[in-house]
Protein backbone atom coordinates (compact mmCIF):
# COMPACT_ATOMS: atom_id res chain seq x y z
CA UNK A 1 0.00 0.00 0.00
CA UNK A 2 1.59 3.34 -0.68
CA UNK A 3 0.29 6.71 0.50
CA UNK A 4 0.30 10.52 -0.57
CA UNK A 5 -0.53 13.67 0.37
CA UNK A 6 -2.09 15.58 -2.64
CA UNK A 7 -2.33 19.41 -2.93
CA UNK A 8 -5.51 20.51 -4.29
CA UNK A 9 -5.60 24.25 -2.69
CA UNK A 10 -8.11 25.17 -1.18
CA UNK A 11 -8.17 20.91 -0.14
CA UNK A 12 -5.41 18.91 0.86
CA UNK A 13 -6.18 14.90 0.08
CA UNK A 14 -4.20 11.98 1.32
CA UNK A 15 -4.44 9.06 -0.84
CA UNK A 16 -3.74 5.48 0.14
CA UNK A 17 -3.43 2.54 -2.69
CA UNK A 18 -2.66 -0.66 -3.76
CA UNK A 19 -3.81 -0.48 -7.76
CA UNK A 20 0.09 0.32 -10.12
CA UNK A 21 -2.26 1.62 -12.67
CA UNK A 22 -3.52 4.47 -9.88
CA UNK A 23 0.22 5.50 -8.49
CA UNK A 24 1.13 6.23 -12.04
CA UNK A 25 -2.12 8.13 -13.29
CA UNK A 26 -1.38 10.27 -9.75
CA UNK A 27 2.55 10.76 -10.46
CA UNK A 28 1.64 11.70 -14.44
CA UNK A 29 -1.00 14.02 -13.92
CA UNK A 30 -0.63 15.71 -10.55
CA UNK A 31 3.55 16.20 -10.86
CA UNK A 32 4.39 18.54 -8.53
CA UNK A 33 1.16 18.48 -6.75
CA UNK A 34 2.13 14.83 -4.97
CA UNK A 35 4.32 14.58 -2.05
CA UNK A 36 5.13 11.45 0.03
CA UNK A 37 2.65 10.74 3.01
CA UNK A 38 2.37 13.56 5.86
CA UNK A 39 4.38 16.06 4.01
CA UNK A 40 1.38 18.62 4.22
CA UNK A 41 0.83 19.95 7.44
CA UNK A 42 -3.60 18.99 7.50
CA UNK A 43 -5.42 16.97 5.81
CA UNK A 44 -8.80 17.64 4.93
CA UNK A 45 -10.30 14.41 3.09
CA UNK A 46 -8.76 10.86 3.56
CA UNK A 47 -9.61 8.87 0.30
CA UNK A 48 -8.70 5.37 -0.50
CA UNK A 49 -8.68 2.65 -3.70
CA UNK A 50 -7.80 -0.54 -2.94
CA UNK A 51 -8.15 -3.87 -4.97
CA UNK A 52 -11.01 -5.97 -3.74
CA UNK A 53 -10.49 -8.89 -1.34
CA UNK A 54 -10.67 -12.55 -2.59
CA UNK A 55 -10.49 -14.44 -5.51
CA UNK A 56 -11.89 -11.06 -7.18
CA UNK A 57 -8.22 -9.98 -6.36
CA UNK A 58 -6.67 -12.35 -8.89
CA UNK A 59 -9.73 -13.07 -11.36
CA UNK A 60 -10.91 -9.84 -13.20
CA UNK A 61 -9.52 -7.30 -10.79
CA UNK A 62 -11.78 -4.99 -9.55
CA UNK A 63 -11.12 -1.42 -7.14
CA UNK A 64 -13.07 -0.14 -4.10
CA UNK A 65 -13.07 3.50 -3.44
CA UNK A 66 -13.47 4.93 -0.05
CA UNK A 67 -13.60 8.16 1.86
CA UNK A 68 -12.68 7.74 5.41
CA UNK A 69 -14.60 4.25 6.27
CA UNK A 70 -17.38 4.97 3.63
CA UNK A 71 -17.70 3.13 0.26
CA UNK A 72 -20.40 5.59 -1.46
CA UNK A 73 -19.71 3.62 -5.02
CA UNK A 74 -19.75 -0.12 -6.26
CA UNK A 75 -16.39 -1.49 -7.10
CA UNK A 76 -15.33 -0.83 -10.69
CA UNK A 77 -13.05 -3.09 -12.99
CA UNK A 78 -9.77 -2.38 -12.25
CA UNK A 79 -9.33 0.01 -15.80
CA UNK A 80 -11.14 2.07 -14.25
CA UNK A 81 -9.37 2.57 -10.83
CA UNK A 82 -7.91 6.38 -11.91
CA UNK A 83 -11.17 7.54 -12.59
CA UNK A 84 -13.54 6.10 -10.12
CA UNK A 85 -10.50 8.02 -7.63
CA UNK A 86 -11.18 11.77 -9.70
CA UNK A 87 -15.21 11.09 -9.25
CA UNK A 88 -14.74 10.19 -5.46
CA UNK A 89 -12.73 13.45 -4.71
CA UNK A 90 -15.82 15.35 -6.78
CA UNK A 91 -18.19 13.28 -4.68
CA UNK A 92 -16.57 13.79 -0.98
CA UNK A 93 -16.46 17.94 -1.79
CA UNK A 94 -20.26 17.99 -3.08
CA UNK A 95 -20.86 15.46 -0.17
CA UNK A 96 -18.96 17.28 2.67
CA UNK A 97 -17.86 20.62 1.83
CA UNK A 98 -19.94 23.45 3.53
CA UNK A 99 -17.74 26.36 3.45
CA UNK A 100 -18.66 27.04 -0.57
CA UNK A 101 -21.77 27.29 -2.48
CA UNK A 102 -21.28 24.74 -5.06
CA UNK A 103 -22.28 24.35 -8.47
CA UNK A 104 -22.15 21.68 -11.00
CA UNK A 105 -20.16 23.93 -13.52
CA UNK A 106 -17.12 24.01 -15.75
CA UNK A 107 -15.17 27.33 -14.16
CA UNK A 108 -12.26 29.65 -16.20
CA UNK A 109 -10.66 32.92 -16.01
CA UNK A 110 -9.11 35.55 -17.73
CA UNK A 111 -7.76 39.24 -17.11
CA UNK A 112 -8.90 38.04 -13.19
CA UNK A 113 -12.36 37.42 -14.14
CA UNK A 114 -14.00 34.30 -14.32
CA UNK A 115 -17.03 32.93 -16.34
CA UNK A 116 -18.98 30.24 -15.39
CA UNK A 117 -20.14 27.08 -17.88
CA UNK A 118 -23.27 25.25 -16.06
CA UNK A 119 -24.19 22.48 -18.26
CA UNK A 120 -25.64 18.85 -17.95
CA UNK A 121 -23.47 16.30 -19.36
CA UNK A 122 -22.95 15.83 -22.96
CA UNK A 123 -23.51 19.68 -23.51
CA UNK A 124 -19.33 19.53 -24.72
CA UNK A 125 -18.50 21.59 -21.63
CA UNK A 126 -15.14 19.68 -20.93
CA UNK A 127 -14.09 20.30 -24.05
CA UNK A 128 -14.93 23.92 -24.48
CA UNK A 129 -12.58 23.87 -20.42
CA UNK A 130 -9.76 21.86 -22.42
CA UNK A 131 -9.42 24.45 -25.12
CA UNK A 132 -9.92 27.34 -23.39
CA UNK A 133 -7.60 26.11 -20.63
CA UNK A 134 -4.95 25.47 -23.17
CA UNK A 135 -5.51 28.85 -24.92
CA UNK A 136 -4.55 31.31 -22.13
CA UNK A 137 -7.30 30.63 -19.29
CA UNK A 138 -6.63 30.01 -16.47
CA UNK A 139 -8.85 26.89 -15.19
CA UNK A 140 -10.69 26.73 -11.88
CA UNK A 141 -12.75 23.65 -12.23
CA UNK A 142 -13.82 21.27 -15.02
CA UNK A 143 -16.29 20.32 -12.45
CA UNK A 144 -17.50 22.38 -9.87
CA UNK A 145 -17.58 26.06 -8.94
CA UNK A 146 -16.87 26.75 -5.00
CA UNK A 147 -17.95 30.52 -4.22
CA UNK A 148 -17.40 32.10 -1.06
CA UNK A 149 -20.92 32.89 0.86
CA UNK A 150 -22.33 36.04 0.67
CA UNK A 151 -19.87 37.57 -2.55
CA UNK A 152 -19.60 36.22 -6.21
CA UNK A 153 -15.87 35.31 -5.47
CA UNK A 154 -14.99 32.34 -7.16
CA UNK A 155 -12.03 29.79 -5.82
CA UNK A 156 -9.71 27.91 -7.62
CA UNK A 157 -10.14 24.21 -7.70
CA UNK A 158 -8.19 22.74 -10.57
CA UNK A 159 -8.30 19.46 -11.40
CA UNK A 160 -7.63 17.36 -14.09
CA UNK A 161 -10.25 18.06 -16.84
CA UNK A 162 -12.30 14.72 -17.91
CA UNK A 163 -12.67 14.17 -21.34
CA UNK A 164 -15.01 11.48 -23.01
CA UNK A 165 -15.11 9.25 -26.15
CA UNK A 166 -14.63 11.37 -29.54
CA UNK A 167 -13.47 14.12 -27.47
CA UNK A 168 -10.34 12.14 -26.28
CA UNK A 169 -9.22 12.23 -29.76
CA UNK A 170 -9.48 15.39 -30.54
CA UNK A 171 -7.65 16.70 -27.18
CA UNK A 172 -4.27 14.58 -27.92
CA UNK A 173 -4.55 16.17 -31.31
CA UNK A 174 -5.32 19.75 -30.46
CA UNK A 175 -2.50 19.50 -27.24
CA UNK A 176 0.05 16.71 -28.00
CA UNK A 177 2.37 17.78 -25.31
CA UNK A 178 -0.38 17.60 -22.41
CA UNK A 179 -0.03 14.56 -19.81
CA UNK A 180 -3.09 12.11 -20.26
CA UNK A 181 -4.11 9.55 -18.09
CA UNK A 182 -4.20 6.10 -19.06
CA UNK A 183 -8.05 5.63 -20.73
CA UNK A 184 -10.92 3.74 -18.67
CA UNK A 185 -13.05 1.83 -20.98
CA UNK A 186 -16.38 1.30 -20.85
CA UNK A 187 -17.69 3.59 -17.71
CA UNK A 188 -20.81 4.14 -17.80
CA UNK A 189 -19.66 7.79 -19.25
CA UNK A 190 -18.00 5.52 -21.88
CA UNK A 191 -13.93 6.06 -22.47
CA UNK A 192 -13.06 8.43 -20.16
CA UNK A 193 -9.46 9.97 -19.99
CA UNK A 194 -8.36 12.22 -17.64
CA UNK A 195 -5.95 15.12 -18.90
CA UNK A 196 -3.31 17.75 -16.77
CA UNK A 197 -4.33 21.46 -17.54
CA UNK A 198 -1.42 23.97 -17.55
CA UNK A 199 -1.47 25.55 -13.62
CA UNK A 200 0.79 27.69 -12.17
CA UNK A 201 1.48 28.06 -8.27
CA UNK A 202 0.17 31.83 -8.48
CA UNK A 203 -2.76 30.80 -10.31
CA UNK A 204 -3.93 27.93 -7.92
CA UNK A 205 -4.53 30.46 -5.22
CA UNK A 206 -5.75 33.29 -7.00
CA UNK A 207 -9.78 34.10 -6.40
CA UNK A 208 -11.56 35.91 -9.03
CA UNK A 209 -15.04 37.37 -9.32
CA UNK A 210 -17.97 36.03 -11.59
CA UNK A 211 -18.12 38.24 -14.67
CA UNK A 212 -20.39 35.71 -16.60
CA UNK A 213 -22.49 32.46 -16.72
CA UNK A 214 -22.82 31.14 -19.82
CA UNK A 215 -24.94 27.90 -20.17
CA UNK A 216 -23.36 25.90 -23.41
CA UNK A 217 -24.87 23.74 -26.05
CA UNK A 218 -22.88 21.62 -28.49
CA UNK A 219 -24.75 21.44 -31.57
CA UNK A 220 -23.21 19.76 -34.81
CA UNK A 221 -22.52 21.72 -37.65
CA UNK A 222 -24.63 25.07 -36.51
CA UNK A 223 -23.30 28.55 -36.58
CA UNK A 224 -22.80 30.04 -32.94
CA UNK A 225 -26.12 31.05 -31.21
CA UNK A 226 -26.11 33.78 -28.81
CA UNK A 227 -29.35 34.36 -26.16
CA UNK A 228 -29.03 37.00 -23.41
CA UNK A 229 -31.13 35.46 -20.53
CA UNK A 230 -32.87 37.27 -18.09
CA UNK A 231 -32.06 37.17 -13.88
CA UNK A 232 -35.16 34.85 -13.62
CA UNK A 233 -34.55 33.03 -16.54
CA UNK A 234 -30.29 32.55 -15.26
CA UNK A 235 -31.63 31.36 -11.60
CA UNK A 236 -33.91 28.94 -12.91
CA UNK A 237 -31.27 27.14 -14.69
CA UNK A 238 -28.26 27.86 -12.40
CA UNK A 239 -30.35 26.31 -9.65
CA UNK A 240 -30.62 23.43 -11.31
CA UNK A 241 -26.98 22.43 -10.81
CA UNK A 242 -26.52 23.95 -7.39
CA UNK A 243 -25.21 21.25 -5.25
CA UNK A 244 -25.70 22.52 -1.70
CA UNK A 245 -27.77 25.90 -1.44
CA UNK A 246 -30.43 23.87 0.44
CA UNK A 247 -27.96 23.02 3.21
CA UNK A 248 -26.60 26.34 3.27
CA UNK A 249 -30.00 27.83 3.97
CA UNK A 250 -30.61 31.63 3.25
CA UNK A 251 -27.29 32.44 3.07
CA UNK A 252 -26.94 30.10 0.09
CA UNK A 253 -29.63 31.62 -1.65
CA UNK A 254 -28.41 34.74 -1.17
CA UNK A 255 -25.49 33.99 -2.52
CA UNK A 256 -26.99 32.58 -5.65
CA UNK A 257 -29.20 35.59 -5.95
CA UNK A 258 -26.08 37.98 -5.53
CA UNK A 259 -24.01 36.24 -8.67
CA UNK A 260 -27.02 36.04 -10.87
CA UNK A 261 -27.33 39.93 -9.91
CA UNK A 262 -23.89 40.70 -10.71
CA UNK A 263 -23.03 38.84 -14.24
CA UNK A 264 -23.78 38.83 -17.16
CA UNK A 265 -26.15 35.37 -18.12
CA UNK A 266 -26.31 33.99 -21.68
CA UNK A 267 -27.02 30.36 -23.22
CA UNK A 268 -24.47 29.74 -26.48
CA UNK A 269 -25.21 27.11 -28.57
CA UNK A 270 -21.93 26.43 -30.45
CA UNK A 271 -20.47 23.81 -32.95
CA UNK A 272 -16.65 25.57 -33.06
CA UNK A 273 -15.16 26.30 -29.46
CA UNK A 274 -12.70 28.63 -30.95
CA UNK A 275 -16.21 31.22 -32.25
CA UNK A 276 -16.84 31.00 -28.30
CA UNK A 277 -13.31 31.73 -27.16
CA UNK A 278 -13.82 34.63 -29.80
CA UNK A 279 -17.23 36.31 -28.58
CA UNK A 280 -16.00 35.81 -24.58
CA UNK A 281 -12.57 37.25 -24.94
CA UNK A 282 -14.23 40.52 -27.77
CA UNK A 283 -17.28 41.16 -26.16
CA UNK A 284 -18.07 39.79 -22.39
CA UNK A 285 -14.47 40.17 -20.57
CA UNK A 286 -13.56 43.57 -19.71
CA UNK A 287 -9.75 44.40 -21.49
CA UNK A 288 -7.26 45.29 -18.82
CA UNK B 1 -49.98 45.06 2.67
CA UNK B 2 -46.91 43.96 2.27
CA UNK B 3 -45.73 40.96 0.21
CA UNK B 4 -43.84 39.75 3.39
CA UNK B 5 -46.86 39.20 5.40
CA UNK B 6 -48.26 36.52 2.59
CA UNK B 7 -44.99 34.90 3.13
CA UNK B 8 -45.00 31.90 5.76
CA UNK B 9 -42.12 32.15 8.10
CA UNK B 10 -38.49 31.11 6.79
CA UNK B 11 -39.05 32.16 2.98
CA UNK B 12 -36.91 34.65 1.73
CA UNK B 13 -37.98 36.53 -1.41
CA UNK B 14 -35.28 38.01 -3.94
CA UNK B 15 -37.04 40.65 -6.56
CA UNK B 16 -34.36 40.77 -9.66
CA UNK B 17 -33.43 44.11 -10.24
CA UNK B 18 -33.67 43.63 -14.73
CA UNK B 19 -37.59 42.94 -13.25
CA UNK B 20 -37.34 39.75 -15.02
CA UNK B 21 -39.03 37.95 -12.16
CA UNK B 22 -38.29 36.75 -8.08
CA UNK B 23 -37.12 33.87 -6.66
CA UNK B 24 -38.73 32.06 -3.35
CA UNK B 25 -36.36 30.03 -0.61
CA UNK B 26 -38.10 28.07 1.47
CA UNK B 27 -35.33 27.67 4.37
CA UNK B 28 -37.67 24.85 6.28
CA UNK B 29 -38.00 22.61 3.41
CA UNK B 30 -35.05 24.25 1.42
CA UNK B 31 -37.00 23.99 -1.78
CA UNK B 32 -36.40 26.91 -4.34
CA UNK B 33 -38.89 28.23 -7.24
CA UNK B 34 -38.22 31.16 -9.38
CA UNK B 35 -41.10 33.24 -10.66
CA UNK B 36 -41.23 35.53 -14.04
CA UNK B 37 -43.24 38.39 -12.39
CA UNK B 38 -41.64 40.90 -10.66
CA UNK B 39 -42.35 41.74 -7.20
CA UNK B 40 -45.39 44.42 -7.95
CA UNK B 41 -47.06 41.60 -10.36
CA UNK B 42 -46.82 38.26 -7.51
CA UNK B 43 -47.86 40.90 -4.83
CA UNK B 44 -50.77 41.98 -7.05
CA UNK B 45 -51.51 37.87 -7.76
CA UNK B 46 -51.35 37.45 -4.33
CA UNK B 47 -53.84 39.52 -3.13
CA UNK B 48 -56.07 39.44 -5.84
CA UNK B 49 -55.77 34.99 -4.77
CA UNK B 50 -56.33 35.63 -0.92
CA UNK B 51 -59.44 38.04 -2.01
CA UNK B 52 -61.19 35.86 -4.49
CA UNK B 53 -59.03 33.32 -6.26
CA UNK B 54 -62.30 32.42 -8.98
CA UNK B 55 -61.28 35.54 -10.41
CA UNK B 56 -57.97 35.16 -11.16
CA UNK B 57 -57.02 33.40 -14.88
CA UNK B 58 -56.25 29.61 -13.92
CA UNK B 59 -52.42 30.20 -15.09
CA UNK B 60 -51.71 32.53 -12.21
CA UNK B 61 -54.48 30.71 -9.72
CA UNK B 62 -53.03 27.74 -10.13
CA UNK B 63 -49.86 28.76 -9.28
CA UNK B 64 -50.89 30.59 -6.06
CA UNK B 65 -52.35 27.01 -5.19
CA UNK B 66 -48.43 25.32 -5.95
CA UNK B 67 -47.07 28.33 -3.67
CA UNK B 68 -49.59 26.82 -0.80
CA UNK B 69 -48.48 24.07 -1.24
CA UNK B 70 -45.05 24.00 -1.30
CA UNK B 71 -45.66 26.04 1.70
CA UNK B 72 -44.24 29.48 0.40
CA UNK B 73 -47.52 31.15 1.35
CA UNK B 74 -49.70 31.13 4.08
CA UNK B 75 -53.07 28.90 3.85
CA UNK B 76 -55.78 30.70 6.03
CA UNK B 77 -56.03 33.96 4.39
CA UNK B 78 -57.67 32.30 1.32
CA UNK B 79 -60.72 33.29 0.83
CA UNK B 80 -63.48 30.73 1.71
Amino acid sequence: MKTFDLLLPPFNFRISTDIPLVIENLQVIYQQQLFAANTLPFIDYHLSVVFTNGLRKWVKPQARFFCDQHEPFKPLNESQAFAMLEWGMNWAIASYEMRHVIIHSGVLAKHNQAVLFPAPPGSGKSTMTAHLAFNGWQLFSDEMALIKPGTNIVTPFARPICLKNQSITLARKWFPEASFSSIAKDTHKGDVIHIAPPVSESTLFTDAPISAIVFPTYSAGSDIDIVALDQAQAMHHLADNAFNFSVLGNEGFATLCHVVEQAQCLQIHYSDVNDVQAFLEQDILAHE
Amino acid sequence: MPIKDYLQEGVFLHPFSDQSGCTLFNDRSTQMLTLFFSESELLNILTQFYCDPTKLPDDRRSICFALLRQDFIHPTKVAA
